[in-house]
């Protein structure tokens, strides 16, 4: 299991997660190398298909739709090719039932006797196999990363405007990590992907940036309630303990929606359900884990360098403001070496001489 | 609020919801003819369009054919231009929803989707079944091919137009401007010689002129342009014959889905259904279970946004329903079940406490307005991005998204607000009715 003690810091932390962070290594990397070798597993939108439709006429009977469809797998299974679907078109004597289906079958009249004998109804007719080119373009891929792009962009901006830089950056890094494991899993998995592949990881890109917003909210609420206000540990612990069950409301309903989606629809609506369980998983784990460590690397490393600098300037001032202000009343120059001495440097307006809590 | 007037608006607000749901899911008959005619009410669940990969469409296989021997070298370009051409035509007549793939060496398969019933597949069909190629030819003799000066790979684009006194309905053809100067010159010469030229449609004459050509466009009308829908349907049958390749549809009729047949049925859209009740009623059981007496509330609460979110879908003119839509849905819907278990949570810590039950209601709705706005606007924007893509599937996911979120800030601040203030009437003190407890010390 993941250590989930954020209070260390990042060296420490990437130090005691060393097999977790490992493992996510090398699945990005196994889905690299899958996408460069095998590319996605692209489904009748993406890479085209085979079909031909068989003419039933009035024997069609509606009831057996679904073993018109096992006689059809079987016989396309036999000959190394996957059914797509099957839809049935027409009424009455023109009744056909149109096949859909990955791969090449190299003797088509034989497949057809075959399919014929096989069929629970009498068949009147075969049309020619013919091939149907990709629904999806290069543009459309284009526009979906445009897409995915501009949110990314302004989610980022309105992070740097509304929280602060760290958040900004962690809902930049969050995002690209959750798409590109969303990829990776989809790409090792081989799962077949369609146009709704496009949307499911702009569904991703929003639970992750959604996620980011409630955390970056609570994290400001708990802060405020912090009586050190750089108590990160506590700040984060608290947010995290906060939004736990809301977390675990939310993926699990989309989770079980995933499930039931897969139990119940046609094979090809199920991949992309399965997508979308990756999908869940995915942004689960980058609530859960990788959001608030990105946000705990960030925050040490940006935010407080800002927040240390400021606090800087105004304690200078405050200082030089007091020390004036004692000079004026007092008139006494043992006091103003008081106030040299308590900062421990000969200039009051020096950077140095303040002691952050 | 009294209790009285609270009780009242509780059964004013059911009534509503009874209506909404009926009006929702239910499609009848009017007690009631009106001029011997009975009017059916079509629910707005039959109103959604849906698209192509959940639902029947309509399905059209053409073959293809260059128009004369130097574009066949060009095919593969051409046959790239036609499909594209194929899809602005479809998207401009409202189908958008349609899957359009070259089929075969020489074919084009096309299946429409977002069909709500049989005279919207027969407005399909008689949109793009029968592509219309027209000719300007010297001779009213269409089989007379000497005479032909210009065909529709001289016209640069067709479109339907109303005169501006409203009085009749015109298409107006614009010509490329690189063949303008020849047609020109040719119905110059025609009408020099004292003679007539003709626009022919197949065997058919839809005009002719005495006058030349003089500049880019000409208009014709018939008498057959009685109204927009009727001009706009022959200009798109127009437009189809002016694609690169010359179209012949060897088959069109209804199809189910193209996601397949799952057992016995045909259209996925039934399991579709399913998984949705499911999940509608999970999440009413659980606020039920889990906070009693104002989880009653928010059930409520859904229900509303239920109604309105199906009213909204069917109304929306934009919205088309495909697998990506569905996502969207289920999206939606379980941001807005979080949104009102995040106010009942707030609320229930509030309560812990030692907070009174008011109180805490209160202070939970308040306290998850800023999160819940920045989610659902984040939401709305991210829709508004994926609408204006030309890609089906991200659009249909945007528009969909765009409109349950801005309909959940509604439902899950505004509308639950309401539900609180007449639940307090009844209740304003005891905790356990709605399931809070509060912790030890607190008491």
């Amino acid at each position: 299991m993941i250590n989930r003690d954020f209070s260390k810091s990042g060296k420490q932390y990437i130090k005691q997660n060393k097999i977790v962070l490992i493992t996510l290594a090398i699945i990005l990397l196994l889905g690299i190398i899958m996408l460069c070798v095998f590319g996605f597993k692209g489904g009748p939108d993406v890479k085209g298909y085979n079909t031909f439709s068989i003419t039933v006429g009035s024997e069609y009977q509606a009831d057996k739709l679904g073993d018109y469809t096992d006689d059809i797998n079987l016989c396309l299974s036999n000959h190394d090719a996957q059914l797509y679907s099957v839809q049935v078109a027409g009424e009455g004597s023109t009744t056909t039932l149109v096949v859909k289906y990955d791969g090449k079958i190299k003797n088509t009249t034989l497949f057809n006797a075959e399919l014929s004998d096989e069929m629970v109804v009498s068949v009147s007719n075969f049309s020619e196999h013919s091939k149907v080119g990709a629904s999806l373009t290069s543009k459309d891929y284009i526009y979906a990363f445009a897409c995915g792009l501009i949110i990314v962009t302004l989610a980022v901006i309105y992070s740097a405007c509304r929280y602060n830089l760290a958040c900004a950056i962690t809902a930049l890094g969050s995002s690209i990590f959750g798409v590109g494991l969303l990829m990776a899993l989809t790409a090792i998995f081989r799962l077949t992907i369609n146009s709704s592949f496009l949307a499911i990881n702009i569904i991703t890109l929003l639970l992750i940036l959604g996620e980011c917003f409630m955390i970056f909210d609570s994290l400001e609420k708990e802060r405020n309630k912090l009586k050190d206000k750089n108590d990160r540990s506590t700040q984060l612990a608290n947010t995290l303990k906060s939004n736990a069950f809301r977390q675990k409301f939310m993926y699990g309903a989309i989770f079980a929606l995933a499930l039931i989606f897969i139990v119940l629809m046609p094979s090809s609506i199920k991949q992309a359900s399965l997508i979308v369980l990756f999908a869940v998983v995915v942004s689960m784990f980058v609530a859960i884990y990788a959001l608030p460590f990105l946000w705990c690397l960030t925050i040490t490393q940006v935010s407080d360098k800002i927040r240390v600098k400021k606090e800087k300037v105004v304690k200078t001032k405050q200082t030089v403001e007091s020390a004036e202000g004692e000079l004026e009343n007092n008139y006494t120059e043992n006091q103003v070496i008081e106030v040299k001495e308590d900062s421990g440097d000969e200039s009051p307006s020096s950077d140095d001489n303040i002691t952050i809590e | 609020m009294t209790k009285n007037r609270s009780k009242m608006l509780i059964i004013l607000l059911t009534i509503v919801l009874i209506v909404g749901l009926v009006a929702s899911f239910v499609s009848f008959t009017y007690p009631l003819s009106i001029g011997g005619v009975k009017y059916q009410y079509s629910s707005f669940v039959n109103e959604l369009v849906l698209g192509s990969d959940i639902n029947s469409g309509v399905m059209f296989k053409y073959n293809a054919t260059a128009r004369n021997v130097s574009d066949e070298q060009d095919y593969d370009a051409l046959m790239d231009n036609t499909l594209s051409g194929l899809r602005d035509i479809l998207d401009d007549s409202g189908f958008k929803n349609s899957t359009i793939a070259r089929n075969g060496d020489n074919g084009v398969y096309v299946e429409v989707g977002g069909i709500i019933d049989r005279d919207d597949s027969q407005e399909v069909i008689s949109l793009i079944s029968n592509p219309q190629q027209l000719v300007f030819s010297s001779s009213s003799d269409s089989s007379d091919t000497d005479a032909i000066f210009a065909t529709s790979s001289d016209i640069s684009s067709i479109e339907a137009l109303q005169a501006p006194d409203g009085s009749a309905y015109y298409v107006e053809i614009t010509f490329k401007k690189d063949r303008l100067n020849y047609i020109k010159q040719k119905t110059e010469e025609i009408v020099g010689d004292s003679g007539t030229f003709y626009m022919l449609v197949g065997d058919q004459q839809m005009g002719s002129s005495t006058t030349a050509i003089t500049t880019s466009s000409i208009s014709m009308t018939t008498k057959d342009f009685i109204d927009m829908a009727t001009t706009k349907k022959y200009a798109v049958q127009l437009r189809v014959g002016l694609l690169p390749l010359d179209l012949t549809c060897t088959y069109y009729g209804a199809i189910s889905a193209s996601a397949g047949a799952r057992g016995n049925v045909a259209n996925p859209m039934l399991y579709i259904w399913v998984a949705l009740g499911i999940m509608v009623v999970a999440s009413l059981v659980f606020f039920i279970l889990k906070y009693k007496q104002i989880g009653a509330m928010a059930m409520f609460n859904i229900l509303f946004y239920i109604v309105l979110g199906l009213f909204f879908l069917q109304s929306v003119p934009l919205v088309h329903i495909n697998l990506s839509g569905v996502f969207a849905i289920v999206l939606s819907y379980v941001l807005a079940v979080v949104a009102l278990t995040n106010t009942l949570e707030s609320a229930r810590q509030e309560y812990a406490k030692g907070k009174k039950l008011h109180t805490s209601l209160k202070q939970g709705i308040n306290s998850t307005v800023v999160s819940t706005i920045t989610i659902n606007v984040m939401l709305a924007l991210a829709g508004i991005v994926c609408a204006l893509m030309p890609n089906m599937a991200i659009q249909s996911f945007g528009i969909v998204t765009m409109v349950l979120a801005l309909l959940n800030i509604f439902c899950s601040q505004a509308l639950m607000r309401l539900m609180i203030k007449l639940y307090l009437p009844f209740n304003s003190e005891d905790g356990k009715k709605c399931n809070f407890t509060k912790e030890e010390g607190n008491n």
